[in-house]
């Protein structure tokens, strides 16, 4: 292969490639992510994976929990990325609501500017009290 | 090593390759697990509720309301009027006519078996899940309150205020429609609804309706109940006895 190929080849797929859109210093990560120390993936999931389809994924899931009453779990559950990705108040005091401007999911809706819905019924910030289903957690 | 002809070695070659890749296919869907889905709930169970009105008592009633608003986060509508703050279980006075006497119950959603908020819902968003509970799915709910009005137990109600600070496991919002769901976050996990457990006397009971050996099935079989409005003929899952 020549050098031409070879360079043209390692551009399209450090292109193509999902690194440079996994860069996640722009966004607030939350209280809880930032320390977790698992950088570019999310419960497993490759983060660019989850930008893509998380309306799919909650969609299936929230189909699938209140429609057919499959078992809840953490995975693809609003009430766990809230969890891991509210930013705690500097004073201790709570959360910062997490559509809030300039907190997590404002990252890339402000900019794509599609609204987000979820919130009116969901909560957005994590529970501290003996919920029932925190108590399963 | 002698010499190979391109013939011959096109042959080995090609049947070493189609060996390989039968033989791998055949070892991967031999050890390949199926992967478990859940499927949900299936209609073998049918929740019910039996309310026995003679032992049920005021501070029953008391205790089954705010432990219902406890367990599920609402009865704090502080810009909603009487008319419209929503009561998904209430204390109900019914007076026989004939009699004069004088019934206290609670109502709440009776869960029937056609009900007509999902006849009449344009959007599938009133919903009766297959073991019987009938529920809302906010996510499709446009906020018409038709089923409001199908409702003849005034058991559905409409969200007129903002909402904050909603319970996980209960998402509530504005512009929705809610109800009583049975405490179906609790049933899920082998529960009882709040309100059933906060009942002290043994006035509610709540159970498999198909399972002839429940507590309620028994009850059921055993004294006379009847359903509220059980002219309209919509089989409903909670029960009364003693009115």
């Amino acid at each position: 292969m020549s050098i031409r190929g070879t360079l043209l080849f390692v551009l399209i797929v450090s292109f193509s490639s999902t690194t440079i859109y996994g860069n996640d210093s722009f966004v607030l990560a939350g209280s809880v992510a930032y320390k977790s120390g698992t950088s570019g993936f999310c419960n497993g999931d490759p983060i660019a994976y989850i930008i893509r389809q998380h309306p799919s994924l909650l969609t299936h899931k929230q189909d699938m929990v209140l429609r057919h009453g499959a078992k809840k779990s953490t995975q693809y559950s609003l009430q766990g990325c809230v969890n891991c990705h509210a930013v705690e108040k500097a004073d201790k005091s709570g959360y910062y609501a997490i559509d809030a401007k300039g907190q997590f999911c404002a990252a890339c809706h402000q900019e794509i500017a599609i609204s987000l819905d979820c919130f009116q019924c969901h909560r957005t910030t994590p529970y501290n009290g003996k919920s029932y289903y925190q108590r399963k957690q | 090593m002698s010499a190979i002809s391109r013939r011959d070695f096109l042959k080995k070659s090609s049947q070493a390759i189609s060996i390989t890749t039968l033989a791998s296919g055949v070892s991967l869907t031999a050890f390949a697990a199926k992967q478990e889905v859940d499927e949900g709930v299936s209609n073998e169970k049918r929740w019910g509720m039996l309310v026995d009105t003679g032992k049920l008592t005021s501070e029953d009633t008391e205790a089954m309301v705010s432990a219902c608003q406890k367990e599920n986060g609402w009865g704090n509508e502080v810009h909603s009027d009487d008319l419209q703050k929503p009561e998904w279980i209430r204390k109900v006075s019914v007076k026989d006519r004939a009699t004069q006497k004088i019934t206290d119950l609670v109502l709440m959603c009776q869960h029937c078996e056609s009900p007509p908020c999902v006849d009449v819902c344009p959007t599938n968003a009133s919903m009766k899940r297959a073991d019987g509970i009938v529920l809302v799915d906010a996510h499709r709910c446009i906020g018409c309150r038709y089923c409001m009005l199908a409702c003849p137990y005034d058991a559905r109600f409409f969200v007129h205020e903002t909402l904050t600070e909603q319970l996980p496991h209960r998402p509530r919002g504005k512009g929705t429609v809610e109800a009583c769901t049975l405490c179906v976050h609790r049933v899920d996990d082998g529960k009882q609804p709040a309100c059933v457990e906060a009942c002290k006397s043994e006035a509610v009971v709540f159970g498999d309706l198909y399972d002839t050996n429940s507590q309620i099935s028994k009850q059921l079989k055993q004294y006379p109940s009847t359903q509220i409005r059980a002219d309209l003929n919509l089989n409903t899952g909670v029960r009364y006895t003693n009115i």
